[in-house]
């Protein structure tokens, strides 16, 4: 890397005491939000392997129960939250050409994009929880065959639930919840980065916010690539 | 490390333009993995098929829209690093259950009330 020009012992009012350079404080910093990442993977990793045991115990209940999705709303969904990593992308290119307004405006844009998602995803939770599929709260045998029948696209008359179906939808709910509770998160931290962006905080120079919330929301982004096609598709 | 000058900038950014063809790649690879499901090539092949491709779209967020393509090389270790230690969470589990109960198996599990 030649950009070392940022080691001058010039001291920037953003550069943390504890660091001997602003250059040494990025990376640190960057270490340090990757090291997070890196606990997230494992985090949703451990979820995934309970998906991955169930589906090998119970391959049929994992079928129909991804047959029973309305796929056009998931699809919708992963294009959804797919745009609003580009735009949290934009925000970023935006931050690191020193363009304050239009950190705003992609900031808003992705919020608003998060926004459709969760009204999909609530839409989504309330189908089921008319369908009586939702296990502990509001389950019912009677119709949640009678959904898994019109849904599933199998020549062999369903009479019965396959076994282990609950946990399918048990496992739907913990995921796609665990997902849009880091949404959640994502929104409040959102909101307080473009407080600090319209306070004037941030430079070319110094937007680690910008650039780690894009992390964060990218991660959020790839967890949901992984959960459409598992809980959707197949 | 730059791969042509029209998608980086000076300081070997990704350019809006190359942002834009990483978000066309990203739409038709969900575009395909939609139409991959409605072929079939058994609840097995569907399945490593549908990974791979989410697993393609992983990739192309991490390095373009994440920045590890322009970022220390060490960060690239965290990303193998963490992803290597999910792969033998889920491969030695797999293998384990596949082989236990996965299809042809004779040792079902024990029908659960659920």
């Amino acid at each position: 890397m030649s950009n070392t020009s940022s080691t001058s012992t010039e001291h920037k009012p953003y550069q943390q005491h504890h660091f001997d350079s602003m250059h040494q404080q990025t990376q640190s910093t960057l270490l340090g939000i990757w090291l997070f990442m890196a606990q997230e993977i494992l985090f949703f990793g451990g979820l995934f392997t309970a998906y991955t045991v169930y589906r090998i115990l119970y391959p049929t209940a994992w079928h129909l129960g991804a047959a029973s999705q309305n796929l056009w709303l998931g699809t919708l969904n992963t294009v959804v939250l797919i745009g609003s990593s580009v735009t949290i992308v934009m925000a970023v290119h935006a931050a690191r050409h020193n363009q304050r307004m239009q950190v705003m405006k992609w900031f808003a844009l992705t919020l608003i994009l998060g926004s459709v998602f969760f009204g999909v995803k609530a839409m989504e939770y309330g189908t089921k929880w008319d369908h009586h599929m939702v296990p502990g709260l509001r389950w019912d045998d009677g119709h949640a065959l009678h959904t898994i029948r019109e849904h599933a696209h199998s020549d062999t008359e369903i009479t019965e639930l396959p076994p282990g179906i609950q946990l399918y939808y048990s496992l739907y709910f913990v995921m796609t919840g665990m997902h849009a509770l880091h949404m959640v998160i994502g929104f409040g931290l959102a909101i307080w980065i473009m407080i600090k962006n319209a306070r004037g905080c941030f430079n070319a120079e110094y937007y680690p916010h910008v650039e780690y919330f894009g992390l964060y929301w990218h991660f959020v982004d790839i967890v949901w690539i992984f959960l459409f096609p598992l809980l959707y598709l197949v | 490390m730059s791969i042509n000058t029209e998608l980086t900038d000076d300081l070997n950014h990704t350019s809006v333009k190359g942002y834009m063809m990483v978000f066309g790649a990203l739409l038709v690879l969900t575009l395909l993995t939609v139409l991959m499901s409605k072929i079939h090539f058994g609840l097995l092949g569907n399945a490593v098929i549908a990974v791979l491709i989410a697993a393609a779209k992983a990739s192309l967020v991490i390095y373009f829209f994440m920045h590890v393509r322009e970022s220390p090389r060490i960060i690239g270790f965290i990303v193998l690093g963490s992803f290597a230690w999910l792969a033998i969470l889920l491969l030695f589990t797999i293998a384990d259950f596949h082989a236990m109960y996965g299809e042809g198996s004779t040792s079902l599990p024990h029908a659960m009330p659920w």
